[in-house]
């Protein structure tokens, strides 16, 4: 008898330490750009979801996927802390960035440090989403599809111009010319 | 004898089947039941996943109409590295988790995981409007492998939901109705207006022709008007003659 409650006691301070509460952080990395053009502001948006039972602490999110030579920083930073994300809440952070070259880029995943629990100095290295391959469009190309062409409606008009004025021309000398004989007869 | 002997053998192969109806009845419930075992296609014990509907939000819901997002973390608990393959959801009729009614594409992240990391992966699918307001079965699953090749399949979400109605502030059958009533409203002004017009008597003026003498001789050249009223030409030939 005394040597199956021990038994329940060690069993039960077993399962006690598989559920010690820590913190477990799901994040997400996403592109708001519907067009990701070469020298025009991308954004990209990071949420950090703490889902576990305990607070992470001490959260570094870096991101190394934008490359000094590809990308510059517009604003924000590649580098976010967040000291406490409690049990249940969810932070965010953006970053804007602006690509100097087109062609194909593969958005990978930030990378996400933390703390699992107080009692813990357990730290756990987490991935964000992944948002995928995206291609950056050439600014031309993006011009070419989205800018208002004022220039081209400018020289429209100019080449149009002579194949309109030519017959105004036409119509007006002549009219002035049967205009002035009424006159002149009704002298 | 005979006859007592077909009876009873007759009541037994009943009895069987019926037991065998009562048995599939039974048995299919989630789809860990349905796999096969000794496939491989089990969960890996070191994983530990953990998923959140981002879109809608607030709890399992899905919305019809309107896109679902989902956000899975997987903990890498082995002492083994992991390798995150594809992951996959389908639609099932709530009940009964044999009828599959959508599958959903699978997409590949084709991540590892060393012991102790995390990840976190996500998944989005268009909800459609037929499920609108139906009891549905989501069932989401990961399919994964260790180092060894060996696949797992792991349903990381597997249950029944309410699909739910979107929440518009603009009804087109409502406008339509009202509408509808306006139109039906302005049409029956319009009947009584002219029942009221036709019971009171017309009191128009009668045309009377040329009678009242006030004929526009506005049109004609002034030299003739000069030259007094004309007379008709009858009466001219008349003179002549």
């Amino acid at each position: 008898m005394r040597l199956f409650v021990l038994l329940a006691c060690v069993c039960f301070t077993y399962a006690e330490e598989q559920k010690l509460p820590e913190a477990r952080l799901l994040s997400l990395k996403k592109v708001l750009n519907r067009y990701l053009v070469e020298n025009r502001d991308v954004s990209v948006d990071y949420e950090l979801f703490n889902v576990g039972d305990a607070p992470a602490l001490n959260v570094k999110l870096t991101d190394r996927t934008f490359p000094p030579s590809d990308f510059d920083v517009v604003s924000g930073s590649l580098d976010a802390k967040f000291e406490k994300i409690l049990p249940g809440a969810n932070v965010s952070h953006s970053l804007v960035v602006r690509p100097n070259k087109y062609g194909l880029f593969n958005f990978t995943s930030a990378e996400v440090t933390y703390r699992i629990s107080e009692d813990s100095t357990e730290e756990r290295i987490s991935f964000t989403t992944e948002p995928g391959q995206g291609g950056i469009m050439p600014e031309v190309e993006y011009e070419r599809r989205f800018s208002p062409h004022y220039l081209d409606w400018a020289v429209f008009a100019l080449v149009s111009m002579p194949s309109i004025l030519l017959p105004y021309f036409l119509y007006h000398s002549s009219k002035s010319r049967y205009e002035g004989l009424v006159k002149s007869k009704a002298k | 004898m005979k006859i007592f002997a077909v009876v009873f053998t007759s009541l037994l192969l009943v009895g069987v089947s019926l037991a065998e109806d009562d048995e599939a009845t039974e048995q299919v419930e989630t789809i860990e039941d349905l796999i096969p075992e000794g496939t491989g296609y089990e969960k890996h014990p070191g994983a530990d996943t953990h998923i959140l509907f981002t879109k809608p939000g607030g709890g399992y819901r899905l919305v019809s109409g309107q896109e679902a997002h989902i956000l899975l973390g997987f903990i890498n608990r082995a002492s083994e590295d992991l390798f995150i393959d594809t992951l996959d959801a389908s639609f099932r009729l709530a009940g009964d988790y044999n009828s599959v009614i959508q599958n959903l594409s699978a997409v590949g992240y084709n991540r590892k995981l060393s012991t102790g990391q995390e990840a976190s992966l996500f998944y989005q699918f268009h909800v459609d409007n037929v499920f609108s307001g139906m009891p549905v079965g989501l069932e989401v699953s990961l399919m994964y492998h260790d180092s060894e090749g060996k696949v797992y399949r792991e349903a990381v979400f597997n249950s029944t939901l309410t699909v739910e109605e979107p929440e518009v502030s603009f009804d087109a059958e409502t406008f339509f109705l009202y509408v509808f009533l306006a139109a039906a409203i302005v049409l029956g002004a319009v009947l009584l207006l002219q029942c009221v017009s036709r019971n009171k008597k017309p009191s128009g003026r009668t045309e009377t022709g040329t009678k009242d003498g006030d004929v526009d001789y506005a049109w004609l050249p002034s030299t003739v008007l000069k030259q007094g009223t004309p007379k008709s030409t009858r009466q001219k030939k008349n003179k002549s003659e």
